[in-house]
């Protein structure tokens, strides 16, 4: 009894104290073996705990004491030391590969997908044994047909690497490598991503509730960070595949100090047209090639330097008549500085381009097409870890856009094309942001932050004023420099979360988010000629406003539930005029667009077991996306083409024994929105097809099993080595890709609707190789 | 630049193994429309206009001709003249009547109780030099194909509208050109005939027929939106519609004033 007085009034005079003296404990955490450093690593001393920055830079402040300090990440084996804390330290942590015994080869690090005390919410994070697991068409693993298997992410057509976040249109994604914005993230028609996975260390996609150190794009932040390289020891890894071979080396250029990375991937389908008996066919090009090299300098205690880039290129040509080159080429330089254990600081300058070449060689028509976007890109960030309580982020960011919407040379001097060029669109976007993340309970955390940016459209050019039939009744000349017009809007974010119990936890988002570029497309599939436009005196900035709520539960040890509702609206919408010239080449394109808006609301629910023999998930979309723009259908709501009521993925990989593993996943979705002529008419001796309405049918329901197996041939320290076979479409079915209309061959006075599917039983088999 | 989307996916479906096949689509009811062509050239005989309706996508394709209606056309002096219908079409009733280069026309349909007119302006005829029958290689294949050439006036816009007629049959294709790219130029264009429409194809000894017509900018994007916005069927665009028309009162269809010229040449 009397101790136990005894320690109540310790209690007491313990909270009726001044606050103890807090210090703080903060370093790199890095992976022993690559010298890698490491994205949300676990730091946890006592009750707090903190995670490691996209750096692996972490801070935490805790009070004079004794703590048994943890680290611990995916794959890794848990650091532990017993530290006594009465001044600022430094301790940088290098964690040890997890050791799996060969009796036993479950997989025990789960991928923390998730936090549920994180307010952080409608975010996925995808590990790159899961993009190697799932089976893919042709075999080529692509992170972006990962992506397309989780909730709120569809894909945009058959063995397309495009994709809608809830409801928004595909260039409503800012997909960021490295910081660098990629403009068109696919290559060959779609087909395959940009993205070599041999080279990604991070991918993170927010879906909504997005941080405020994202901007630009209205539906999805996709963040993906290459690998650094390792510093500790060389290492060569490639594939071979039915279509590509790839090539990674890396290394240290001074051990512990500074590595390399250079990757390549190529693909030799073109090889097969060499042998063709057909001249025009052997003469004729179809490849992609991609370029990721990086390096990257530790400068001392408290710098690093990273320079990484990309370069990618698709080349198309059909013997010496036609061609068509098109690629994105990305650049960044950035600087960490750490100037004390609590505040750490990112400099980034990047370099973002896009651009296609069109060359046609056609009887005396000689001539090229060449259009551009390039974007010189400025960041600075401070992440301040103020203490246990709060962590502030603030940063500045001016990006120049400058884009060449097409310029038309003769080739030869007999040509009968006459040179033509564009003006080329100079603007300049500025924001600045300031997001504080707050623990106001041991329940309740709270992220909240402002970003606010501006958007100035530049001379020198033409700008044009418009009539309601929109034809241009006026030309405004501005000089070089001259502002046109500024648009400056305030983009708050507001993310909360509230820890129900040990195991569950609901979350609340709202967003706002502004988008100055974009893409102009009416084609069904993906076309390196889509246009990109800035935002000008009548091209208004598109915004989006997005509220979701979600409820998150770990079921088991191993099995997780979430689920989201979201209701978003978006402004100032833009879309081709009905009978629009797409090809038209004036300046004024805006004669050819209608603005209008657009509403998307739905819930994702996915159960998802993460540790085991058996992993994968279960996720599902129901949801509802439409457009109303004065103009089109009538001046009535329409479902926009990527409304799809349904959609279901299931994705399971098994461990077999140490050697096999097989994997599977089938997906579901209802038919995207499609416009079918009602009646037709004959005219000038055809017949010709009558529409009535945007977007009233549906193309018929989507679904396909994939299925896949890994077999690893060796695995020993210096050399390892495994084959991957898949299957795509394995039960062959046929999913539309397109449907046309068209006269029965047989009874040229019907009409049929063709239907065209492409992938069926795609087979593929790829040698994969390490040491 | 249509081309190079054709070109694109063709190779695109070349080397994947695409499949086609033909399907059920239910079409909802959709109210019926007028479907007006009108014509009015700077030679007898060419001008005429043919009125009929939509169908149903199920029914059967015979468009029967609207024998009720009356056709006028006026230019800008007031001065009109009826059309009368026979045989499903409608002609002046002064045969000999032909249009005037630089004048306006000026369409008027009635037809029970409702009215549709449109306008129309004669631009400035272009004189075709040659129309001639190469050999050409697309996709390892050897096709004869017609070219049209002529030297395109400078300093103006002209567009172009070419009809090409293999052994006297009118090839159901929409050859439209301009000189957007080519202003001033000496032009070569190529009827391109597809190759998988065999039936229609130039042999050796065909006599090719082209109606070279010269038509006014309304008429121009009348047909680029008819091959691009999905008319034909196609599945290119993802937001088809119904090409843009001068007709104003709610019909489908085009009324044309153009020059016309006649140009023969046999197949080698």
């Amino acid at each position: 009894m009397k101790r136990l007085v005894c320690t109540a009034l310790v209690a007491c005079l313990v909270l009726t104290l001044p606050a103890q003296e807090r210090f703080s404990i903060s370093g790199t955490i890095t992976s022993k073996k690559t010298g890698e450093t490491l994205i949300g690593a676990a730091i946890t001393a006592g009750s707090a705990g903190t995670v490691s920055n996209e750096y692996g830079f972490y801070s935490l402040s805790l009070a004079a004491g004794e703590y048994l300090l943890e680290a611990s990440a995916v794959g890794k084996e848990i650091f532990s030391r017993q530290i006594v804390l009465d001044k600022n330290m430094v301790l940088n942590i290098a964690l040890e590969e997890e050791v799996i015994s060969m009796e036993q080869i479950t997989i025990t690090a789960a991928p923390r997908n998730r936090s549920l005390s994180s307010p952080q919410m409608g975010v996925e994070k995808v590990t790159t044994k899961e993009v190697r697991n799932i089976p893919v068409l042709l075999g080529e693993r692509d992170i972006l047909k990962t992506i397309q298997l989780l909730p709120g992410i569809k894909s945009a057509g058959d063995g397309n690497s495009g994709f809608f976040v809830r409801g928004g249109s595909a260039d409503q994604n800012l997909i960021l490598l490295d910081e660098a914005n990629v403009y068109n993230a696919s290559h060959l028609l779609g087909f395959f991503s940009t993205f070599n996975s041999d080279a990604i260390k991070d991918i993170t996609v927010y879906k909504g509730g997005m941080p405020a150190q994202y901007g630009g794009r209205l539906s999805s932040v996709l963040d993906i960070k290459m690998n650094d390289g390792n510093n500790q020891d060389y290492q060569v890894s490639g594939g071979i595949g039915l279509i590509s071979a790839k090539l990674n080396v890396e290394g240290p250029l001074k051990k512990d100090k500074s590595s390399f990375l250079v990757t390549g991937r190529r693909t030799y389908a073109d090889m097969f047209l060499k042998l063709s008996s057909d001249s025009v066919l052997q003469k004729s090009r179809l490849f992609f090639y991609d370029l990721n090299a990086k390096v990257n300098y530790t400068l001392g205690e408290k710098d690093r330097l990273y320079v990484s880039g990309y370069f990618g290129q698709d080349v198309l040509g059909a013997s010496d008549r036609f061609g068509i080159n098109w690629g994105n080429a990305t650049g960044t330089i950035r600087w960490n500085h750490i100037y004390n254990s609590k505040l750490f600081s990112n400099t980034s300058l990047i370099l973002s381009n896009y651009k296609y070449k069109i060359t046609i060689n056609s009887d005396g028509a000689n001539f090229d097409i060449f259009s551009q976007i390039n974007d010189w890109n400025l960041k600075h960030e401070f992440q301040w870890f103020l203490n246990n309580k709060n962590n502030i982020r603030i940063g500045v960011n001016s990006i120049y856009h400058t884009v060449r919407p097409g310029e038309v040379r003769p080739s030869s001097d007999k040509s009968s094309i006459n040179m033509r060029l564009l003006q080329r669109r100079y603007s300049w976007e500025n924001s600045v942001y300031a997001s504080n993340t707050w623990k106001a309970t041991d329940r309740l955390n709270l992220t909240y932050g402002l970003r606010l940016t501006s958007f100035s459209v530049l001379g020198e050019g033409d700008y044009f004023v418009l009539d309601e039939n929109r034809e241009v009744t006026d030309t405004l000349r501005y000089r070089k420099g001259e502002f046109v017009k500024t648009y400056i809007n305030p983009e708050p974010r507001l993310s909360l979360s509230y820890r129900l119990n040990a195991s569950s936890s609901v979350k609340g988002a709202y967003a706002r988010n502004v988008q100055n570029l974009h893409l102009l497309a009416n084609s069904t599939t993906s076309n390196p000629t889509d246009k990109w436009i800035a935002s000008t005196n009548i091209i208004k900035p598109e915004m989006s406003d997005m509220v979701s709520v979600g409820y998150y539960k770990d079921l088991w040890d191993d099995v997780e539930l979430n689920t989201e509702v979201y209701y978003k609206t978006m402004q100032n919408q833009i879309d081709y005029k009905d009978g629009a010239d797409i090809f038209i080449n004036t300046d004024a394109v805006e004669t050819q667009l209608l603005f209008g808006r657009g509403r998307a609301y739905g819930w994702e629910f996915q159960l998802k077991k993460k540790a085991g023999k058996l992993t994968g998930w279960f996720s599902y979309t129901l949801s509802k996306t439409e457009k109303q723009i004065d103009g089109i259908n009538n001046n009535q709501w329409y479902n926009a083409r990527q409304d799809r009521t349904h959609d279901l993925a299931i994705v399971a990989s098994y461990e077999l024994n140490k050697k096999w593993s097989i994997s599977a996943n089938w997906v579901y979705n209802t038919g995207n929105a499609v416009s079918f002529p009602t009646g037709k008419y004959r005219i000038d001796g055809q017949v010709a097809f009558y529409y009535t309405e945007r977007n009233g049918y549906r193309m018929p329901s989507y679904h396909r099993l994939d299925i896949g197996a890994n077999w690893i041939l060796k695995q020993r320290k210096r050399l390892s080595s495994e084959l991957s076979f898949s299957l795509y479409n394995a039960y062959g079915r046929q999913n539309a890709y397109t449907i046309s209309f068209r006269q029965s061959e047989k009874d040229p006075e019907r009409t049929e609707a063709v239907q065209l599917a492409l992938f069926r039983f795609i087979p593929s088999v790829a040698y994969n190789f390490k040491f | 630049m249509k081309q190079l989307i054709t070109y694109t996916a063709c190779i695109g479906v070349l080397l994947l193994s695409a499949c086609e096949k033909v399907i059920d689509v239910d079409v909802k009811d959709a109210e019926t429309k007028y479907v007006i062509e009108g014509w009015v050239a700077d030679s007898p005989w060419h001008s005429f206009v043919k009125i009929t309706t939509t169908r149903h996508l199920s029914d059967n394709n015979d468009f029967q001709a609207v024998t009720n209606a009356a056709v006028r056309v006026a230019d800008e002096n007031g001065n009109e003249i009826s059309f009368s219908e026979e045989d499903g079409i409608y002609t002046p009733d002064v045969p000999s009547f032909a249009g005037v280069v630089g004048s306006t026309y000026t369409l008027t349909v009635d037809i029970e109780g409702e009215q549709f007119t449109a306008s129309s302006t004669m631009p400035k005829k272009v004189k075709m030099d040659t129309l001639y029958i190469t050999q050409d290689f697309i996709f390892g294949e050897v096709r004869k194909t017609a070219n049209i050439a002529y030297k395109d006036p400078p300093g103006e816009r002209n567009y172009y509208r070419f009809i090409q007629f293999i052994d006297g049959v009118q090839y159901n294709r929409v050859f439209i050109s301009n000189d957007e790219y080519s202003d001033g130029k000496q032009v070569t264009d190529k009827l391109r005939t597809p190759s998988e429409d065999e039936e229609h194809q130039i042999e050796t000894g065909s006599s090719v027929m082209v109606q070279a017509l010269c038509i006014d900018k309304a008429n121009n994007d009348y047909w680029t939106s008819f091959l691009t916005s999905g008319a034909t069927g196609g599945s290119a665009t993802a937001s088809p519609a119904n090409p843009t028309t001068n007709i104003r009162g709610g019909a489908l269809g085009y009324f044309s004033a153009h020059t016309i010229e006649v140009l023969v040449a046999e197949a080698p």
